[in-house]
């Protein structure tokens, strides 16, 4: 059948779009939905929304007006995650329209069978998280390969580690290799080399990340730990030495909020050391760990199967003995007691937690968690390791609540970080990643949203520029590649440019961009441990330090790149088109703001696109309003931030010529 | 050039009279001495225009194909006599002849074959493509009868056929030895050959188009470009079986149903009736001219694949698209070409001028009807389509918003323009802030899509028909300041500005207006018995009626005047003649009611002893090409008062600015962009802009009764509709006055008169104020005429040819 001859059978439901939903996005527990679903189809007798969620289903006749049918589903008691689909009947005939079985689109297909659904998020009704948050800059440290010293300090916490007996292995020279095989006559890799970067020395560096355009410092572990990436807590009331004291940490954070930045730490709760003052499986530490038996005050936290041997622990690690969340002892000693860990760091100057392996966390203890944060700090940050999609995640079997605004108030966005390599490499294209996008504005809670922690690299993937540069990721290469891997400069050139477009994009959307120490400067590195090495200014021709400090200070001058409206547009297979404002008087959080309006353009070919912007197009996200009011502000000025030239802004748009594999930021006046 | 002089010229003339019309001087009529002229002039073009296009094939030059359904191309003699630089030879022959030259001017037939500004730009091109020396042919339809006669009757207008062929006309060579089988109705078979699938149409019906082609002779040029007329005929033009039976009207049936084709031209605005037949004109006019080309180009260049180097065509807005599947069904069904390789042809041989924004004029077919008369085409634009949306559906996947909203066949409609936008090359709009409009408004989705197409022309006027033969004064007196190289150089006009401040040039400037006056003051009392005084100011708008270019506004102030008047109010100003000429689509009963108004108006101010020697309101009769010619430069002030938005570009507002008169016009159009060029002091500009409407239209804030409620000077004048003051029958004008304040079947004035009448009224009495001051008016009109060069369709033939034909000029390598 010509595709002319169809349209009269269409049906046409866009969640993305005011208008076939409203509102658009997550919405608070109270709130209801309007549903429409458009079709000329006169045929279509009778439609129904079949809405349904781990809390059961339900049916809701649709009404019929005109070239629509209308339901409202709602107001829901319930926070949760909730889907729908339609269900149409035409004459004898019974068929359904639902979200593609890919969700490839904000818009649906029709289908013979039950479809894929749409999603309705709805979370707490007072639901919050920290404004700062939304507007800030984040940097990512790797503590012991920042800034590594060879001074008496560190030497002396090396000392104190090698005198309780843990074997450490202390690079000199900073520019020496990272270790990755076994050391001779040892049967694994074990991560214990070290560097000597301290607290003092981040300390140090605080103007140069101030000028960066840093907000906040997120810090890998810092407690003491007999291995560099200290994941292996030993003792959570300790700044390990290597690194300095816990006066350190009082100066660094003292210095930080003199500069306006504030101090994110790991919180590392799952699981502790197993050469810990809690495990103490070692015995180097005085007091009786829960190796030692029943007696041992932290004996409870642990699940031994058949004691000492065999415990709950890690992905297997025995050296990661798993701690039993649920246990009131250590939900005291960790979280809710008057001078719980938790209390006790933010006293001493942190902001906040990145909590490690969020999911391996009940609920109900991250919710506790959030308790104690906020009532030591209202501003304080919960923000969790999540993988994937936190508002479906399923973990240990049970739908996580952990998104909707009881526990966490920002997650890891490695989704974002997945779409934004496939979209630069050319696994994907420009539509793919819009949607990808533009499902996380409309199912993500929008408090979510907006602190979301937007990284390209962090301690656990390759760095960024590796894979643009080589178009490959680390587990394509052994470890034995990926230590000798060199980028060649042609590689490393095509590798910036992508990162300088992937950093613009990052910068342009909403949630918290991240810098993982050292992706200024370019470096390389597949997988741990090659994506830890020392900070290297030096490390490629291509450093975009310059280019993150002038996205910094962007920014900063136009909040409404933080904390603006946002609509997210394909204009191409390799175009995107982010579109930020702020209209009456709000921002995209409902906040006071001033009107602004602000779109940023990345195009990944290898060629020139030349092509027409269209701001008031509706459907990329914007809630109903937006639009009309853009149109009525009257623009007519498009202002470069970046590259490019000023042009005309007519009735909502302007044509751009992008050159190849780059961005564009233009003010709208 | 061999010039001819005056003895050569009566010689000449004497002798055509002779062999073409057995007769002498003394016993000629004016309509034999009129052809003799013509067929002497036509001597001297054909011999240029022979040469002409032996060189165009020579040099394998890349040729224009202009594809109009309108050509409103006026009288030709003076100004081929003008062309060929021969204005005084002839006219001083002819007055040794003893024959005044407007009189025999007046001989020959206004070709009017167009409704309005389409029609006149086509024209306006052709003489500038001449002029430029670019090869062009401008390919229409020889209708039988032009647009009608407009006579005025009990104040109604009445429409009286135009038979401009039936004298003969000299200047067209038909050439009937060329036609070409244009074939409607029937089905299509396809079958499967060793050679692959053949198309094959059965059961259709032929018929035959017979081109006449026409010289038009460009300013100076040794390249005349070619008008080509298509005429129907029918296969059989007399069946003989039933005329020997004597059954004569069967005998004829064929050839009237056939040769209707080209029988009349349809008026705008007139969409219901006929409109298959103006389906079937528009299928003829584009199948025979494609028909031509290939025929043409093969037989030069033997290869198809090179057409899109050796031509290009513009279709002038959407009448010839057909022209598109019909080169790519004979591509594919009669070259052997394969869709892929027909297609990208198509798209770079074509192009399309848009006109017009106005949802009701973007052409659409039903389907059905289509179908049925033209299957073949259909297919071919069914394909287009489904190849068009799969595209579509691959940058907006899902998004049947904007597929149904491009699609070129939907809802049981084929949209033309969509398949332009498909299909061309380039799409361009006729001005500035049309061609923003297109991009911003009316294409959006497409532009948004396709950027690189969309670009904005601004129309232009051709100074030797609006100037020199319209203005002959004028034109001799610019010729002495600046010498004659305006004529064929848009740039020269520049030169005339520093006159401006030259107060004895500006006083020739204003006793030339004078003449002007005086000359329309007794063409007027001729051609309608009317009196009037050349002392007066005269105030114009003339242009076809239609609602958005607010003739209306321009009655209710007259009203208003009329009301402040009889109030004993004084009127300061000197006495001011309000000049109205428009023609009415037939079938727009609106817009005849307001001629009908217009004409009431004039009985009661023409009449009231209080207001007859302040005000007066004519209303020229049967608006053509060469009552415009005297018209225009008449003119003090010109109106181009259209609601902001609406009017594409205008080429009335050019040929006022031309002869010297001042603008009140609104933001719309070409009007932008002679403000541009004046600055405000020489334009005056009063209204509400396009950003105004904009807003007022998306937000819905306009309710025409607040501003009749507060308004006591509109109400007064509006209520002047209904209250029996006019001079005509009861209930008359209610339609009007209830489409104002009620609206029709939609909103309440939906031209927002109403929102510009007071900026109207004041904007105007600053006019008149300025009036007074004659000599700061003879220069603002002096400065009018110098900053119209840019509007000379000379400079926009230049754009168009720079930007998407690329025509080589043979003037760039000197004449031969």
């Amino acid at each position: 059948m010509a595709i002319h001859d169809t349209l009269n059978q269409v049906l046409i439901h866009d969640c993305a779009l005011p208008g076939d939903r409203d509102p658009i996005g997550a919405i608070r527990e109270g709130e209801a939905v309007t549903l429409r679903l458009r079709t000329r189809d006169e045929g279509i007798v009778a439609a129904e929304v079949v809405l349904f969620s781990d809390y059961g289903s339900d049916t809701v006749k649709m009404r019929r007006d005109n070239d629509a049918f209308f339901a409202q589903v709602g107001p829901f008691s319930r926070t949760g995650v909730y889907f729908y689909y339609f269900v149409l009947h035409h004459y004898g005939d019974t068929f359904y329209y639902g979200a593609t079985a890919d969700h490839s689109r904000s818009s649906g297909e029709r289908s013979s069978t039950v479809p894929a659904a749409f999603q309705i998020t709805v979370y707490c009704r007072d639901f919050q998280t920290p404004a700062w948050l939304h507007k800030s800059v984040m940097y990512q440290i790797f503590p012991d390969r920042y800034a590594p010293e060879n001074s008496e300090a560190v030497k002396e916490g090396v000392a104190y580690h090698r005198a309780l007996g843990r074997k450490i292995y202390f690079h000199t020279d900073p520019k020496e290799p990272v270790e990755y095989l076994p050391r001779a006559g040892e049967p694994y890799y074990t991560p214990n080399d070290f560097y000597g970067g301290t607290l003092d020395a981040i300390r140090r560096s605080l103007p140069r990340l101030k000028a960066l355009g840093v907000d906040v410092l997120y810090l890998n572990p810092i407690f003491e730990s007999d291995s560099n990436h200290r994941y292996n807590t030993s003792d959570y009331h300790r700044v390990d030495p290597i690194l300095g004291s816990n006066d350190d940490f009082h100066a660094l954070c003292a210095d930080a909020s003199a500069l306006g930045i504030r101090i994110l730490l790991d919180g590392v709760f799952s699981h502790t050391g197993s050469d810990s003052v809690y495990f103490n499986r070692d015995g180097r530490y005085p007091g009786p760990g829960a190796w030692q038996g029943e007696h041992s005050p932290y004996y409870a936290w642990y699940d031994f199967k058949k004691f000492p041997e065999e415990y709950r622990c890690w992905w297997g690690f025995k050296s990661l003995p798993e701690v039993n969340e649920l246990n009131p002892s250590w939900q005291d000693f960790v979280i809710t007691g008057h001078d719980s860990v938790v209390r006790t760091w933010l006293r001493a100057g942190a902001s906040g937690y990145r909590l490690d392996v969020a999911d391996e966390l009940p609920d109900a203890v991250l919710e506790k968690i959030r308790t104690a944060v906020k009532e030591e700090n209202p501003d304080g940050v919960v923000l969790g390791e999540i993988w994937e999609d936190p508002t479906t995640k399923f973990s240990y079997g049970a739908r996580r609540s952990y998104a909707l605004g009881k526990s966490l108030d920002s997650v890891m966005n490695y989704p974002l970080r997945k779409v934004m390599l496939e979209f630069a490499l050319g696994s994907s294209n420009a539509y793919v990643l819009c949607t990808a996008l533009r499902a996380q504005r409309l199912n993500y809670p929008l408090p979510l949203y907006y602190s979301l922690m937007n990284l390209l690299s962090s301690h656990d993937v390759e760095r960024v520029r590796s894979v643009l540069a080589c178009e490959i990721y680390g587990n394509a290469l052994t470890r034995q590649q990926q230590a000798s891997f060199r980028i060649r400069p042609q590689q490393d050139r095509k590798g910036a440019q992508r990162q300088a477009m992937l950093a613009a994009l990052q910068f342009s959307l909403p949630g918290v961009p991240c810098i993982y120490y050292g992706d200024e400067y370019g470096m390389p590195g597949f997988l741990d441990p090659f994506n830890r090495t020392v900070l290297d200014e030096t490390a490629s021709r291509y450093p975009l330090d310059a280019l993150y400090a002038r996205l910094g200070a962007l920014r900063h001058a136009h909040p409404v790149l933080a904390t603006g409206a946002v609509s997210i547009v394909a204009l191409s297979a390799d175009v995107l088109c982010v579109v930020r404002a702020n209209t009456h008087s709000q921002d995209g959080l409902g906040d006071a703001a001033e009107d602004a309006c602000v779109v940023t353009l990345i195009n990944r070919a290898d060629t020139y696109k030349y092509l027409v912007v269209d701001i008031l197009r509706e459907g990329g996200g914007f809630d109903a309003g937006v639009v009309g009011a853009l149109r009525a502000a009257g623009y007519s000025r498009a202002k470069p931030l970046l590259e490019g030239t000023e042009t005309r802004v007519l009735d909502g748009l302007f044509t751009v010529n992008l050159p190849p594999c780059s961005a564009q930021i233009y003010q709208i006046q | 050039m061999a010039k001819s002089n005056v003895t050569t010229v009566k010689n000449n003339i004497l002798a055509a009279l002779k062999h073409d019309f057995g007769s002498t001087i003394e016993n000629a009529t004016p309509d034999q001495v009129y052809k003799a002229v013509g067929l002497c002039i036509r001597d001297e073009i054909m011999e240029k225009w022979t040469e002409g296009n032996a060189r165009i094939e020579r040099e394998q030059k890349k040729k224009l194909y202009y594809l109009s359904a309108e050509f409103l191309m006026g009288r030709a003699l003076v100004n081929n006599m003008i062309s060929l630089g021969e204005f005084d030879i002839y006219q001083q022959a002819l007055r040794e002849l003893g024959y005044d030259l407007n009189e025999i001017e007046e001989q020959e037939s206004d070709a009017g074959l167009g409704n309005g500004g389409l029609g006149r730009l086509a024209a306006c091109f052709l003489d500038s493509l001449a002029t430029l020396e670019l090869p062009a042919i401008g390919c229409g339809i020889r209708y039988e009868y032009g647009l009608f006669r407009q006579r005025i009757l009990d104040g109604e207008q009445v429409e009286v056929p135009d038979n401009w062929t039936e004298k003969g006309y000299v200047w067209e060579v038909p050439r009937t030895d060329e036609r070409y089988e244009v074939r409607f109705d029937g089905e299509i078979e396809e079958i499967w050959t060793n050679e692959g699938l053949k198309i094959v149409h059965k059961n259709y019906h032929t018929v035959y188009a017979v081109p006449y082609d026409m010289p038009i002779i460009g300013y100076q040029s040794s390249l005349p470009s070619t008008l080509r007329l298509w005429s129907a005929r029918a296969a059989n033009r007399l069946d003989l079986k039933y005329f020997n039976r004597g059954d004569y009207i069967h005998a004829m049936a064929e050839r009237e149903l056939a040769e209707v084709i080209s029988k009349v031209l349809y008026p705008e605005n007139n969409h219901e009736q006929g409109k298959q037949l103006r389906l079937k004109q528009f299928y003829f006019l584009a199948s025979a001219t494609i028909q031509s080309i290939v025929r043409q180009h093969k037989a030069q260049y033997g290869d198809l694949r090179t057409l899109p180097d050796k031509i290009t065509i513009q279709l002038n807005d959407t009448h010839p698209t057909m022209a598109i599947p019909e080169l790519i069904r004979i591509l594919l069904d009669e070259e052997g070409f394969g869709w892929d390789e027909a297609y990208d042809i198509a798209t770079r041989v074509f192009n399309y001028t848009n006109h017009t924004i106005m949802v009701e004029a973007l052409e659409c077919w039903s389907e059905p009807m289509f179908k049925q008369l033209l299957p073949r085409i259909y297919k071919i634009i069914e394909t287009i389509n489904e190849r068009f949306c799969n595209k579509l559906w691959e940058v907006y996947p899902g998004d049947w918003d904007k597929i149904s909203q491009m699609s070129i066949i939907a809802y049981g409609e084929i949209r033309m323009t969509n398949l332009l936008i498909c299909v061309c090359g380039k799409v361009n709009g006729v001005s500035q802030l049309h061609g923003e409009i297109l991009k911003t408004k009316a294409f959006r989705d497409f532009y948004v899509a396709m950027p690189d197409k969309f670009l904005g022309i601004t129309n232009g006027v051709t100074q030797r028909r609006w100037l020199a033969a319209a203005n002959p004064g004028l034109t001799k007196l610019i010729t002495q300041a600046i010498g004659p190289d305006f004529l064929a150089d848009w740039r020269e006009f520049d030169k005339l500005l520093p006159f401006a401040d030259d107060a004895a040039f500006c006083e020739e400037f204003d006793a030339v207006k004078r003449e002007n006056k005086e000359r329309f003051c007794s063409f007027i009392k001729r051609s309608q018995n009317v009196e009037l005084d050349p002392d007066w100011i005269f105030d114009v708008q003339a242009k076809r009626l239609h609602e958005y270019k607010r003739q209306l506004l321009k009655v209710l102030h007259i009203l208003h005047l009329y009301n402040r008047i009889i109030a004993g109010e004084p009127f300061t100003t000197r006495p001011c003649a309000f000049l109205f000429a428009a023609k009415a689509a037939p079938g727009y009963a609106k817009a005849k009611n307001i001629i009908r108004l217009i004409n009431a108006v004039a009985d009661l101010v023409n009449n009231d002893p209080r207001t007859k020697d302040k005000i007066r309101v004519v209303f020229l009769e049967n608006y053509s090409v060469s009552s415009a010619e005297l018209l225009i430069p008449a003119a003090n002030i010109s109106e181009q008062i259209s609601t902001a938005g609406r009017e594409a570009s205008g080429t009335g507002n050019m040929k006022f600015m031309l002869n010297g008169a001042v603008t009140i016009g609104t933001m719309d159009g070409a009007n932008v962009e002679m403000f541009e060029r004046l600055g405000p002091e020489n334009i005056f500009i009063f209204g509400a802009r396009v950003e105004d409407i904009n807003y007022m239209e998306t937000y819905n804030t306009y309710h025409a009764g607040e501003y009749f409620e507060k308004n006591p000077a509109l109400r007064d004048a509006v209520t002047r509709l209904i209250d029996g003051t006019l001079p005509a029958p009861a209930g008359q004008f209610s339609d009007i006055y209830q489409s104002l304040l009620f609206g029709d079947f939609d909103r309440a004035d939906k031209y927002y008169l109403f929102y510009d009448f007071p900026s109207y009224g004041e904007t105007l009495s600053q006019v008149f104020q300025a009036y007074e001051d004659r000599a700061a008016w003879n220069r603002m009109a002096v400065i009018n005429t110098a900053r119209a060069g840019y509007f000379s369709s000379d400079r926009t033939i230049e754009e168009y040819n720079s930007q998407i034909w690329h025509l080589d000029s043979l003037k760039k390598h000197g004449n031969s």
